[in-house]
Parts: C-alpha cells; sequence; structure tokens
C-alpha cells in the first residue's frame, strides 16, 4: 500500500509539472517545470530498483542537459514567447500524443509479465564490470565519438580570423 | 553452328570511328574525320559483304556464324552472352545498313561541309551504325534491346543537332517520350519471356538467345499473345505504326541525311526486323498477328491520306515513310514476313533516295522545305531530277523497279490470306501513294518556280559526293527487286529462298494454324493482281500529273470539294496533334497558370511545357516539390506522421 | 559473460588492425594539424591517403581473422571486409576531390581529413556491427561527423542551415531508433544479434513488442537512406552541403546504412517478414516514384541528383523486398526461397558499388565545376557548352548520367536489371513493372544534362577552369562503370560469395 502511493506520488511528480511545460508562456518557467519532471523520472527509476538509470538521470539531466538549457534561454533574453503561442497546434500534437499512448498500453498489455520476485540488488557494481570487460570496446569506442563531436563543435564556433600567417599559431590555441 | 571472328568487327569498326570522331572532336580537319567516318562504315560494309559470301557457300539449312564475346549475365540459371550472330536474315539487314549507311556517309560529305558541328555529326552517326549493327546481329533478344535503346539514343541527339532551334529541341523531347511508351511495352515483353521460360531450361542455356528462344517457343505458347502484343507495342513505337506514330514526321527537324539513314531506311524498321526476327513467337497467337496485320494496313492508309496535301517536302516523305513502314507491318501481320522484309530492303533504296534527293533540292534552294515556292527544277538540277523520279516511279511500283516487286508480293499476300478487306486498303493506299507522290515531284520540277530571285539565282546541282550516291541508289531501286522476282513470272524468287530457312516454321505455323485458305499456286489470280496493281499505280500517277500540272484549276476545286472541310482535315493531320493538345496541354497549361503560376518557377515550366504526356507528372513534381519547403519543423511533422502510421500499421497487425 | 579472461588476445588485435589504423590515423592526422606548422594545404590529404591505402594494404594481405570478435560485439568476415573496400575507396576519392578544390573556394579546413576518417570508421564498424550497442555507436560516429562535413563550410549560409536540418533530424531519428532498441532489449534479453536471433527462434520474444520495436529502428535506418517519407532532409543537405561532402553522403552513407538494413533484415526475416513486408512494399514504391517525380522538375542539379538518390533508395529497397518475399510465400516459393536471398542480397551488394561509382563520378565533375565563389554554380544550365570547353569532364558526366538512367551498357543498367530479375523471380510482377516504369521516367531528367552539356551554346558565366586530379580520378569511375556494365559477371560472382556467408 506504501508502495503504491509512492509510485502514486512520482508519477504526480512527473506528469504535473510536465503540463505546466507544455503550457507555460514564460520559456524560464517551462524549464523548471521540466527539472521536476526528470527528477520524478528518476524516482521512478529508483523506485523499481534501478538505481544506476536513476543516478545517470539526475547527473546527466538534471545536472548538465537541465542546466544548458536554462542557461541558454537565460542568455538568449527571450525568457517570454511573443504572440502566437501555437495553440493551433496543440490538437495535432494532442493526437499524437494520445497515439503513441495508445500504442503503448496496447503493445505493453499484451505481454503477461510475471513480476520479479528477487529483491532488487545494486546493479553498480556490476554494471561497471561489463563495462570494463565484456563492453570494452563500446566503452572506449565513445571517445572517439565524443572526440570527433568535439572537433565539429571547434570548427563550427570557432570564430572567423583573417587568414595569415600571424594567426595561425592562435588557431592551434583554439584547436584542440 | 560455326564461328565467324568478323563479325564483332563489322559492329565495333563504327564504334571506333565514333571514338575517334567524338574525343578528337575539332582537333581533326573536316576532311580527316569525315575520311574516318566513312572508312568506318566502309570496312564494316566490306566485311558484312564478306561474312555473307561465307553464308551463301553453305548448306541453306546450316546458314548461321556466330561470335560469343564472353558472359554478360549470369544469375543462377538464368544466361545471356555478349555475342553477335549471322543468318540470311541479319545479313540482309547488315547488307542494307552498312550499303544504305554508307552511301550516306559519301552523301553527308558534302552536304554537311559547312556546318560547325561536322565531326560532332560523324561522331553520332557512326554511334548510330553501331548501335543498329548491335540490333541486327546481336545474338539474344537482351542484346537486340541494348542496340534498340542505342539508335533511340542517337537518334534523339541527331533530331536535336542543330540544338539552338526549339522546334528541333522539343521534337527530340516528342521522338523520346514516344520511344519511351514503346520501350515500356518491350521490356515489360522481355521479363514476360523470362519469367515464363525460365523455369523450363536447363542451366546455362540462353534463355534470350534466339535459337534457344525458337527451340523452346511452344513452351510459351500460353503467354504469346500478351507477350507478342507487348512487344508490337514496343515496335509500334520503334517503327512509327498507329498510335505511337506522331514522333517520325516532327523528327524531320533533323538534318536531311538522317531523316534519309535514321527516319526512313534503318532505324524506323526496326520494328519490323524484331517481328521478322521472332517470327516463331508471333505466329503462336493468332490474335496478335491479326492486330499486327490490322494496325498495318491502318497505318499505311492513313499516312497515305495526310501525305496527300503537306506542303513541306520532308513531310511528304515523312508520312511516306510511315504508310510504307504499315505495309511491311502488314506483311507481317499475314505471315509473310520474307515480304516484309524484301519490302523493307526496297524501300531502304527509293526512300533513301527521296530523301537524299530531297535534301539536294533543299541545299539548292537555300534551306527552303516549302513545295508551293519551288518548281521548275527539273532543268536546273538534272541529276538530282533523273534520281527522284526513278525512285517515285519505284515507291509507285511501276514494274519493273524495285517498290513493284515487293509491294506487289504484299498485296498477293494480303489477298492470299483471304482478308479482303486488308488487301483493299493496301490496294487503295498504293493509289494514294502513287498520287502523292507525283504530286511531289510536279510541285518540285516542273512548272515556273516560285520562289524569290533571290533563292533562284543560288539554285545549282548539288556536288559529286551528294550526286554519287543518288545515281548509285537510283541504279538500286530500279534493279534492287528483281532479286525476289517471283515465280509466276519466271523468275528464280531467289530472296524468298535465301530467307526461306529463318522464316521456315513462321510462316509454316501460319499455315497450321489453318488460317490461310491455299490457294494453290493460283498464277492466274497472281497475274491478275500484278497487272491490275501496276495499272493502277500509273492511274495514280498520272492524276496525280492532271491534277496538279496540266490542270492547276482542278487541283483548286479539288481543295474547295466538300466545301474544304476534307481538304482542311487532311491538311491538319486529322488534328491529332490538335486534338492531344486540346485534351491534355492545354487544360494543364491552364492549370498551372491559375494554381502554380505564383509557386512555381514559371520559366521552368514553359521550358518543359511543350511534352503532353509529360505533363502530368512534371505537374505533379511541380506540386510535390512545394512540400519541400525549407522549414525543418514541417519537415519534423512529416516524420512524425509518418512514424505514427508507421507504427499503428505494425501494431495493429501483430 | 563476466570471467575476465578474454580469448586470444592477439587475434583480436589482428581482426581489429583496420579499425584501429582509421581510428588511429585519424587522431594522427590531427596532431599532425594541431603540431607541425609548416603544412602545405594539401599535406594532410597525402596523409589521409597513406591512412587508407594501409587499410586496404593490410586487409588485403594479412589473413585477418574471420568470425566474432570482442565479445561478439563485431562480426567479421567477407560482408565487412567487402563494406570496409567500398567506404576506404570512397574515402579516397572523397579526399581527393576535396583537396583539388580547397585552393580554390577558399574554405580550406584541415578539420575535414579527421572527420573524414572518423566517419568512415562509424561506417565500418556499422557494416561489422553484431549488436544493436555497436550499431548505434557506429550510426552516431558516422552521423557526427558527416553532420559536422555537411555544415562546416565557415559564412556559407546553405552550409550551415545543411548542417544544422542534418543534426536536427538526424537527432530525432536516432531517438526513435533508440526507443526500437529499447524495445527489442526488453523483448529479446540482449542486444547481441546471436541473442536476438535465438530469442526469436525459441519464440521466446513477444511479437508486440518485436514488430514496435524493430518498426522504429527501421524508421532510423530509412532517415540514413533517404527513404519516404523520412526523406525531407535529402535535398536541402544534399543542396547546401560542398559538392564533395555530398557525394560521400550519397554514396558511403547509403551503403553503410543497406549493409546494416540487409543485416537486420536477415537477422529478423524468418519472423517478422509478415510485418515487414506490406510496409516495405508500399514504402519502397513511394521512395522511388516521389523521387523520380519531383527530380523531374529541379533546375539544380545537386537537388536533381538528392531526388534521385531517393528514387535510387526505392530501387535498392525493392531487392530487400524481394528478399523478404519468400518467407511468406507457400512451400513452392520455400524452395526456391535461399536462391533468391543469396541473389537479392548479391543484387544488391552490386546495386550498391554501381550506385556508388556513378554518383561519385558525377559529384566529382560536379565538384569541380561549382567552386566559383559567388556564383549558384549548381544550376543545370551552367552546363551549357561543356562538351567544347572540356570534353573529358562532359564525357564523364554523360557516362554517369547515363549509368544513372540504367541505360546499357552502363553499370547502372545491370545493377537494376540484377535488382528486377530477382523482383520478378521472386513472383512480384507488379512491382517489377513499376519499377521499369520509374527508372524510364528518370531517363529524361538525366538525359536533360547530356542535352544542356553537348547541345546548348556555351553560356556567359560559365566556369572556364579546370581541375585535372579531380577530372582524372572522375574519368576513371567513368571507364569502371562501363567495364563493369560490359563484364559485370565476376563481379556479381564476386557479390554473390560475399553475401553467401551472411547469409545462412
Amino acid at each position: 500500500m506504501t508502495g503504491d502511493l509512492i509510485f502514486i506520488l512520482l508519477a504526480l511528480l512527473t506528469l504535473v509539472p510536465a503540463v505546466w511545460v507544455v503550457m507555460s508562456r514564460n520559456l524560464v518557467h517551462a524549464g523548471f517545470g521540466l527539472l521536476f519532471t526528470l527528477f520524478g523520472a528518476a524516482g521512478l527509476y529508483a523506485y523499481m530498483g534501478a538505481d544506476f538509470i536513476a543516478v545517470a538521470q539526475l547527473m546527466v539531466y538534471i545536472g548538465g542537459v537541465l542546466v544548458l538549457v536554462l542557461f541558454t534561454v537565460m542568455m538568449t533574453h527571450v525568457p517570454r514567447s511573443h504572440g502566437n503561442h501555437g495553440y493551433d497546434r496543440y490538437v495535432p500534437a494532442s493526437v499524437f500524443a494520445l497515439l503513441t499512448f495508445g500504442v503503448l498500453y496496447k503493445t505493453i498489455t499484451s505481454v503477461n509479465w510475471s513480476a520479479s520476485t528477487s529483491p532488487a540488488e545494486p546493479t553498480i557494481a556490476r554494471i561497471g564490470a561489463q563495462i570494463m570487460t565484456d563492453f570494452i570496446f563500446p566503452f572506449e569506442y565513445v571517445s572517439l565519438v565524443l572526440l570527433a563531436a568535439m572537433i565539429g563543435a571547434a570548427l563550427l564556433t570557432r570564430e572567423e580570423r583573417p587568414a595569415g600567417p600571424a594567426n595561425a599559431a592562435k588557431d592551434t590555441e583554439v584547436a584542440p | 553452328m560455326q564461328s565467324e571472328i568478323l563479325l564483332r568487327w563489322i559492329v565495333l569498326v563504327p564504334l571506333l570511328g565514333a571514338v575517334v570522331n567524338g574525343l578528337l572532336n575539332r582537333r581533326l580537319a573536316k576532311r580527316v574525320s569525315g575520311f574516318i567516318a566513312c572508312a568506318a562504315i566502309g570496312v564494316s560494309f566490306g566485311l558484312s559483304v564478306v561474312v555473307f559470301l561465307r553464308l551463301t557457300g553453305m548448306d541453306a539449312e546450316a546458314r548461321v556464324v556466330n561470335d560469343i564475346l564472353g558472359t554478360w549475365l549470369q544469375i543462377g540459371g538464368f544466361h545471356v552472352d555478349i555475342g553477335f550472330a549471322m543468318d540470311p536474315l541479319s545479313a540482309v539487314m547488315a547488307l542494307v545498313v552498312t550499303g544504305v549507311g554508307f552511301l550516306i556517309h559519301i552523301y553527308s560529305l558534302g552536304y554537311m561541309a559547312h556546318d560547325d558541328g561536322f565531326q560532332r555529326y560523324f561522331a553520332y552517326l557512326n554511334l548510330f551504325v553501331f548501335a543498329m549493327m548491335t540490333l541486327v546481329l546481336g545474338e539474344n533478344l537482351v542484346m537486340l534491346f541494348v542496340g534498340w535503346e542505342g539508335v533511340g539514343l542517337c537518334s534523339y541527339l541527331l533530331i536535336g543537332f542543330w540544338f539552338n532551334d526549339q522546334a528541333n529541341a522539343s521534337a527530340g523531347k516528342k521522338a523520346f517520350i514516344v520511344n519511351r511508351i514503346g520501350d515500356f511495352g518491350f521490356l515489360i515483353g522481355l521479363f514476360l519471356i523470362g519469367a515464363n521460360l525460365l523455369p523450363h531450361l536447363a542451366p546455362g542455356e540462353g534463355v534470350f538467345s534466339f535459337a534457344i528462344l525458337q527451340h523452346h517457343a511452344h513452351l510459351l505458347a500460353p503467354a504469346a499473345t500478351g507477350i507478342c502484343l507487348l512487344l508490337f507495342l514496343g515496335a509500334t513505337g520503334k517503327s512509327a505504326q498507329i498510335p505511337l506514330y506522331i514522333w517520325l514526321p516532327d523528327a524531320m527537324a533533323g538534318p536531311t541525311p538522317v531523316s534519309a539513314l535514321i527516319h526512313a531506311a534503318t532505324m524506323v524498321t526496326a520494328g519490323v526486323y524484331m517481328i521478322a526476327r521472332l517470327n516463331f513467337l508471333f505466329v503462336l497467337s493468332p490474335t496478335a498477328m491479326a492486330v499486327v496485320a490490322a494496325v498495318g494496313a491502318v497505318t499505311a492508309i492513313f499516312a497515305a491520306t495526310i501525305a496527300l496535301t503537306q506542303n513541306d517536302i520532308k513531310k511528304v516523305l515523312a508520312y511516306s515513310t510511315v504508310s510504307q513502314l504499315g505495309y511491311m507491318m502488314l506483311a507481317c501481320g499475314v505471315g509473310a514476313f520474307t515480304v516484309g522484309i524484301f519490302h523493307l530492303m526496297t524501300h531502304a533504296f527509293f526512300k533513301a533516295l527521296l530523301f537524299l534527293g530531297s535534301g539536294s533540292v533543299i541545299h539548292a534552294m537555300s534551306n527552303e522545305q516549302d513545295m508551293r515556292v519551288m518548281g521548275g527544277l527539273r532543268s536546273k538540277l538534272p541529276v538530282t531530277y533523273a534520281t527522284f523520279m526513278t525512285a517515285t516511279l519505284a515507291i509507285a511500283g511501276v514494274f519493273p523497279l524495285a517498290g513493284f516487286f515487293s509491294k506487289d508480293e504484299i498485296l498477293w499476300k494480303a489477298w492470299e490470306s483471304g482478308n479482303t478487306v486488308l488487301w483493299a486498303i493496301g490496294f487503295l493506299a498504293a493509289g494514294l501513294t502513287a498520287f502523292y507522290m507525283m504530286r511531289l515531284v510536279v510541285l518540285t520540277f516542273f512548272g515556273e518556280n516560285r520562289a524569290s530571285s533571290e533563292v533562284r539565282s543560288h539554285i545549282h546541282e548539288s556536288p559529286a559526293t551528294m550526286t554519287g550516291p543518288l545515281v548509285i541508289l537510283a541504279v538500286l531501286s530500279v534493279v534492287g527487286g528483281w532479286i525476289g522476282w517471283p515465280h509466276f513470272m519466271g523468275g528464280g524468287a531467289w530472296f524468298e529462298n535465301w530467307l526461306a530457312p529463318v522464316f521456315a516454321v513462321g510462316e509454316h505455323g501460319v499455315a497450321a494454324h489453318g488460317a490461310v485458305a491455299h490457294h494453290a499456286a493460283d498464277s492466274t489470280m497472281e497475274w491478275t493482281l500484278a497487272v491490275v496493281s501496276v495499272l493502277w499505280a500509273v492511274l495514280g500517277l498520272i492524276l496525280g500529273w492532271f491534277v496538279y500540272y496540266r490542270r492547276a484549276a482542278i487541283a483548286d476545286s479539288f481543295r474547295k470539294a466538300g466545301g474544304g472541310f476534307v481538304y482542311r482535315v487532311l491538311l491538319n493531320k486529322y488534328y491529332v496533334d490538335e486534338a492531344y493538345d486540346a485534351a491534355f496541354i492545354r487544360p494543364g497549361y491552364r492549370f498551372s497558370r491559375q494554381v502554380l503560376w505564383k509557386s512555381v518557377d514559371a520559366g521552368l515550366i514553359d521550358g518543359l511545357l511543350v511534352n503532353g504526356s509529360a505533363l502530368v507528372v512534371y505537374l505533379l513534381g511541380s506540386v510535390l516539390r512545394l512540400f519541400q519547403n525549407g522549414m525543418i519543423r514541417f519537415y519534423a511533422w512529416t516524420f512524425t506522421i509518418g512514424v505514427a502510421v508507421f507504427v499503428l500499421y505494425l501494431s495493429f497487425s501483430s | 559473460m563476466n570471467d575476465l579472461a578474454i580469448p586470444d588476445f592477439g587475434r583480436e588485435i589482428a581482426a581489429l588492425l583496420p579499425f584501429l589504423i582509421v581510428a588511429g590515423g585519424g587522431l594522427l592526422v590531427m596532431v599532425t594539424d594541431a603540431l607541425v606548422k609548416t603544412l602545405r594545404k594539401d599535406h594532410l590529404s597525402y596523409l589521409v591517403l597513406l591512412v587508407l591505402l594501409s587499410v586496404i594494404v593490410v586487409q588485403t594481405t594479412s589473413g585477418t581473422p574471420e568470425g566474432p570478435v570482442l565479445n561478439g560485439l563485431l562480426l567479421l568476415g567477407n560482408f565487412s571486409r567487402f563494406f570496409t573496400y567500398l567506404f576506404v575507396v570512397i574515402g579516397v576519392l572523397t579526399t581527393i576531390f576535396a583537396t583539388g578544390i580547397f585552393d580554390r573556394d577558399g574554405n580550406y579546413r584541415p578539420e575535414f581529413y579527421p572527420l573524414l576518417l572518423f566517419a568512415i570508421l562509424g561506417m565500418m564498424v556499422l557494416a561489422a556491427a553484431n549488436d544493436l550497442l555497436t550499431v548505434y555507436l557506429g550510426l552516431e560516429t558516422m552521423s557526427l561527423a558527416t553532420y559536422v562535413l555537411a555544415g562546416g563550410v565557415r559564412g556559407n549560409a546553405p552550409s550551415s542551415e545543411a548542417g544544422f536540418k542534418y543534426l536536427m533530424l538526424g537527432g530525432f531519428s536516432s531517438a526513435f531508433f533508440l526507443m526500437g532498441v529499447a524495445f527489442v532489449y526488453g523483448a529479446c534479453g540482449g542486444t547481441g544479434f546471436d541473442q536476438i536471433a535465438a530469442a526469436l527462434h525459441s519464440g521466446s520474444a513477444p511479437m508486440p513488442f518485436l514488430t514496435l520495436g524493430t518498426g522504429l529502428m527501421l524508421v532510423g535506418f530509412g532517415f540514413k537512406v533517404a527513404m519516404v517519407p523520412f526523406h525531407m532532409w535529402t535535398p536541402d543537405v544534399y543542396d547546401g552541403a560542398p559538392a564533395y561532402v555530398t557525394g560521400f553522403m550519397a554514396t558511403a552513407i547509403k551503403a553503410a546504412g543497406f549493409a546494416i538494413l540487409l543485416r537486420f533484415v536477415l537477422l529478423t526475416e524468418p519472423m517478422l517478414a509478415f510485418a515487414w513486408y506490406p510496409v516495405l512494399t508500399v514504402l519502397a514504391v513511394l521512395t522511388m516514384s516521389l523521387g523520380n517525380i519531383v527530380a523531374l522538375v529541379q533546375g539544380n542539379i545537386k537537388r536533381m541528383l538528392a531526388w534521385s538518390s531517393i528514387a535510387h533508395a526505392g530501387y535498392l529497397l525493392l531487392g530487400i523486398v524481394a528478399i523478404l518475399a519468400p518467407a511468406l510465400g507457400g512451400p513452392e516459393m520455400m524452395a526456391r526461397a535461399k536462391g533468391i536471398v543469396e541473389e537479392g542480397g548479391a543484387a544488391l551488394l552490386f546495386y550498391l558499388v554501381g550506385y556508388a561509382l556513378m554518383n561519385l563520378a558525377a559529384f566529382g565533375i560536379i565538384n569541380v565545376m561549382g567552386t566559383e565563389p559567388g556564383v549558384d554554380g549548381d544550376q543545370i544550365s551552367r552546363y551549357a557548352g561543356l562538351s567544347r570547353r572540356q570534353p573529358v569532364a562532359a564525357a564523364t558526366l554523360a557516362v554517369a548520367m547515363l549509368s544513372l538512367a540504367g541505360i546499357p551498357p552502363m553499370v547502372g543498367f545491370m545493377a537494376k536489371f540484377y535488382i528486377f530479375s530477382v523482383v520478378v523471380k521472386a513472383g512480384l510482377i507488379p512491382l517489377a513493372i513499376i519499377g521499369v516504369i520509374n527508372s524510364l521516367i528518370s531517363v529524361y531528367y538525366y538525359l536533360r544534362v547530356i542535352v544542356v552539356m553537348y547541345m546548348h551554346d556555351t553560356a556567359e558565366d560559365s566556369y572556364q577552369g579546370t581541375e585535372w586530379v579531380s577530372v582524372a580520378a572522375a574519368g576513371l569511375l567513368a571507364f569502371l562503370i562501363i567495364y563493369l556494365g560490359v563484364m559485370p559477371e565476376a563481379f556479381h560472382r564476386g557479390a554473390e560469395i560475399v553475401f553467401r556467408q551472411i547469409s545462412f
């Protein structure tokens, strides 16, 4: 019973701010709404015993992505959207959302799920071991993916300078 | 079956000529370029003669040589070779194509002497002969198709040769689109043959090889009608039969020697050749044969009536070509493949001559093509006149010129097939042919010259490079038919015997179907018909002479007869172009002006609108491109809707 | 699974050598650029060519081990090797084309070279992937690198727009793809292809999860190969990106996308053909028809080729449909199924190679032609009279166009022929007919380019210069196009052998 109550609270914590995100006219408010939603999702993961994902959710989304979003919104000085608020797009968006929900619901309920009986164990150690053994290749390889992304980011954001030998050295300082 | 390595060189030497001329282009002096091109075709002709002589030395039944270069395709049990083969039928075609082609090359030396694109022109011309020889000598249906596409491409390039002319570009396009429709039928026919035959073949047997096809033709019997009709659709495109004939008259926009070579003597006969080549297949389907005969006959008379009233000298000849091709189809349709090919050959001689003669006239008249401002050229262009007159008598079917033998044979075979209606149509068209050809001659060569004095002062006979080929072709137009001197006139029918092994199955097949009531050697009837048809031709000629020369007034009253209605209908080619225009082009144009004008680049539409049948596709494309609006949010929405539909389907299908 | 012993370390390293060379080469090029101050502009390109050539040498000379490596994350064999060759050759040509015009367009950017190598690495991983995890990693390496390649011409608005659009929509498609992976993982209990195959065979995996999951993954693949309705990015991105990048995207990314799609279809075919077959049939027809119809009205040669690449994706999808068809047929079909699957796969491989040849030849020439700063160089009208100004370039482009149109004896004809004949063999004659109609329509817009080049007078502002190395490379491709069109047999048999290893 307590378990259900916790679940319902976490679900509400996820859903109510989500509605706020969609409805709010103030982008900063919407960003903060997202914070609660993501937090609620992390709670749901933790509640299901997926400790690693819960922590990752907190660190990556709340600690990284969301902060970035809020900074961007504040730095570009558009806290409030003006004019047409896109209510005309609510209808197709709702249709699509309901549709997604329907398909997911149908798919998930079509399977006979057997509830896990064993108590949840901490997974972080196992995941760590796996990453360093069976999945060492993806782990190492991801660094290359990130490197490619970094090169790209550097290339796209580097300030344009008049070409010339004097500036060549400075260029290499900025490049990764 | 013997192997003969010369065959590949018959095909490849013109390609070499095309490559040299195409790559070096202007770096070659005109003289060198022309020499290379002519020499290439000359060598090809010489080799054809050599191989032909080898064939004559062999037993009648075994007269096939081939030259397999290698395997082209090998998928599972599916096997196609790159190879060439020459049997009596392809020998005739090879000699005609390279022989007439050679003469036209020589003629072009003079005709194109002052043209800027001299080298390019000869490169295309050589390329055409290469493609045509691939078509003719190809060992299998796929090779034939390769050549088929190749000649189409060259035709497209050569029609648009004088590219700064808008009419030429659009004529090229028309030819292109109409031929696509035909090719579509051909390709689907090919697929059907493959699909029906493949399961029955031993591995390694080339499914499309003509020898294999002939051997296994009976397996195709259930699907024969469909296959033959689809192949025939291809033939109507290439050989300008109803309903796909509309491109050929417009194709006359190209240089005149091209009209002679491609649009009269060789390429347009490819459809007839294909049907003759696959005679064993066509005879399996009496329905298809009947369609071929009917379309041929109707085309023959239809085009002949249009030719009566055209004023452009090349247009008359163009419709005349369509009409004569109809005769060839008629012959094939009644199972007389030999005669169809016979007429194909004689027609190549006299029609090439007519076109080259008209080229000489146009050349003399400072590029004027309208016969209404010609006249009286007889004394100024004596050689052209004499040869042109010979060709006219030949096409009209006057004894003993080439046209008489082949046309008379066709009419006789139509009669013999028991279908008098076909014979009557052919007979009527023969009279019309004589009539409009006489009209052409009178308007061009007789009476007063009606050109401006400026043009008149420039009239001169063409140089020897042009008149030489004319004379040779004139001789051929006279004697070319003698090799088919029929039995009932005491001749050896040598041509018929030569082709007999190729058509043994086919012509026997028709007889076996019982559709033919054999009038056993009814030579009295044959005599009667021959005499009647000669008289009929002479009557047509005389009538033409009277109407247009002796009594110009009659021509006028003829024009006014029936309130001028009939004349106007004919003059306007039965309004077929206009009907296409009204049905497809105008409404589409209006739609685009009112609906799309603001959103779609008007210049682009204008540039492409000329195509009737491409229009629908084109408009569709123009509308669809509006969705490509560059808005990323819109793209994402399309994406999302796509996913939604996709996922919904999958979720409900399981 | 959890023991720490790594089986035969030497074998794994040897097997991974081509991958390591490309990855290390990318780093080397980057570091060289940063540290060596006296580089001339083309020096880096030599280094890249050296790296790529050494991949070919290593892969050809050392008998690289076959079979699964790295705990089954990658599957090496003829299939992966075939695609490595293809990607490396495309990379070599792209390097040549790009280097050739860096001097001219004033947009030299050394980052191009390492990014190109990383993109190739991603494609190699993709073609060798044997686990959904590696599929995703390969996909993302390839994509991230190409987003930047497409958008990396600084100060050029169309290029930036192209990169941005590709990035946004690419991220979008990745999200769907990952969701699909999650479903499949949930259904099969593992991400390895072997585990998925086992789960499918035992029938333990819940069907709705599988159809939904694989469907969403198909969206991801469909985006990469420009399948309708996930094609909208193609014309804008192809148009905005520099021509040498467009050539790379049109050939290598398409090949990589179809490589993984082919693997995936074969993996799931026995169970999921019933769901995929109708969807892919409809999408294949839509893809080729839409591509061809819209290509008809394009006046810009890059946009025209973009739509043409959509159309070609449609022809390739026909091959996939033919592979799926036997699994649905009755017993008579099942007897022929193995043959059809093998021929279909071989036809697809052949098509991808042929398509790469002709598109690279075309883009090689377009690249040379369209690089005059400040001129919209890609209008077809600018090619007027090219045959007289630059006969070799014009002839090369003409051969490429004829081949794309599928006119014999070019390789494009043979490629279509193989695909259509498999489609016919699978009993799908209506599809073959639609394919033929489409390819007949397409002839029109390809030939228009030839007509403009050979029959129109030179336009006023036509570019007069040339870049000989690029033109020579493209000319070599044109030669190969004709050669493979006339002598396709040996190569096609090779493709069959390559495919047989993967298709059991």
